[in-house]
């Protein structure tokens, strides 16, 4: 499957730096309240964030993460191949095998919550390069981010007797690359705040 | 020809490694999920979000919220069913909420 990615970045260091550089990989983060020391892990992991085929929404990450100064790139990814692409959005092998595997390893968190898929993600990858090569051979993910009820303008009902059932035609979709290389095909500055 | 481990087995592989192994590899990890009441024990003890949102405004010391809230607090609707990211770390003096008369709607206000 081949799609167009938008990724959000700082456009502090200017138009020949991000044409050079990007897309810029996402990182654990480490903040200190003064109490307590609190790891930030990303959605789906440490990666290079591309949300698909939505500008709308990498203007608003923009807005938001950035102040207003922000800069898009757009890329075409090649997202082929089952042991590459982890798609949790369109391959439901890929869901089951993602459910069951956070269900075998630790039940209990995974229940009640507390077992994040970023982190788990991480953990995942780690025993892949050690001694559990196969576990997680991805390089790119993708998921639907389901934070939010879909705005109406989004919804389309299935059948008229049956209105409260609908679809979501905007879904919020991530997509995170753990590695670029041979996914990233081209890219291409196109918007500088 | 060696027969190729299935992501499960390969995981059923890890979980029965030596303790001390497993401890090693998960050593990192270990501070990173969430502490204190999971989002669903939360919202198993209060079921409504209006409800929800006035015990997250009341307790938010004893539960921290959730890691999407900093990023995106547009328009939140009091659906349980949306507000599962309601579980991350922010801090009572951070957020206030404006609920409408009807309760059916929250906003967030800027901190």
């Amino acid at each position: 499957m081949r799609t167009i990615g938008q990724h959000t970045c700082s456009n502090d260091n200017g138009r020949e730096y991000i044409k050079e550089n990007a897309p810029f990989l996402s990182l654990k983060k480490v903040k200190n309240d003064g109490k307590k020391q609190k790891v930030y892990v990303p959605f789906l992991g440490e990666g290079y964030y591309y949300w698909d085929t939505d500008l709308e929404i990498a203007h608003s990450w923009g807005v938001k993460h950035y102040q207003n100064n922000y800069a898009i790139v757009e890329s075409a990814l090649e997202l082929t191949g089952e042991k590459v692409f982890c798609d949790l959005v369109g391959n439901r092998k890929h869901m089951i095998e993602m459910l069951q595997l956070a269900q075998k390893f630790r039940p209990d968190e995974f229940k009640s919550g507390k077992l994040t898929l970023g982190v788990f993600i991480q953990i995942l990858k780690k025993l892949n390069r050690t001694d559990f090569k196969g576990i997680f051979p991805y390089k790119a993910i993708r998921a639907v981010d389901l934070s939010h009820e879909p705005p109406k303008e989004s919804r389309i009902i299935f059948a008229e007797h049956a209105a409260y059932s609908y679809t979501n035609l905007s879904p919020k979709l991530v997509i995170c690359l753990i590695d670029k290389n041979g996914i990233v095909l081209d890219t291409d500055i196109i918007y500088m705040s | 020809m060696k027969k190729e481990l299935s992501p499960l087995e390969l995981m059923d592989k890890f979980l029965n490694s030596d303790p001390a192994y497993i401890k090693s590899m998960l050593e990192e990890f270990e501070d990173l999920n969430g502490e204190g009441p999971s989002v669903l024990e939360y919202f198993e003890k209060y079921d409504t979000a209006f409800n929800y949102f006035n015990r997250y405004v009341e307790e938010i010391s004893e539960y921290e919220c959730a890691q999407t809230l900093e990023m995106d607090s547009n328009l939140l609707y009091p659906n349980s069913n949306t507000l599962s990211w309601l579980n991350v770390q922010t801090s009572k003096k951070e957020i206030n909420f404006s609920i409408d008369d009807n309760n059916s709607q929250v906003y967030p206000l800027a901190a």
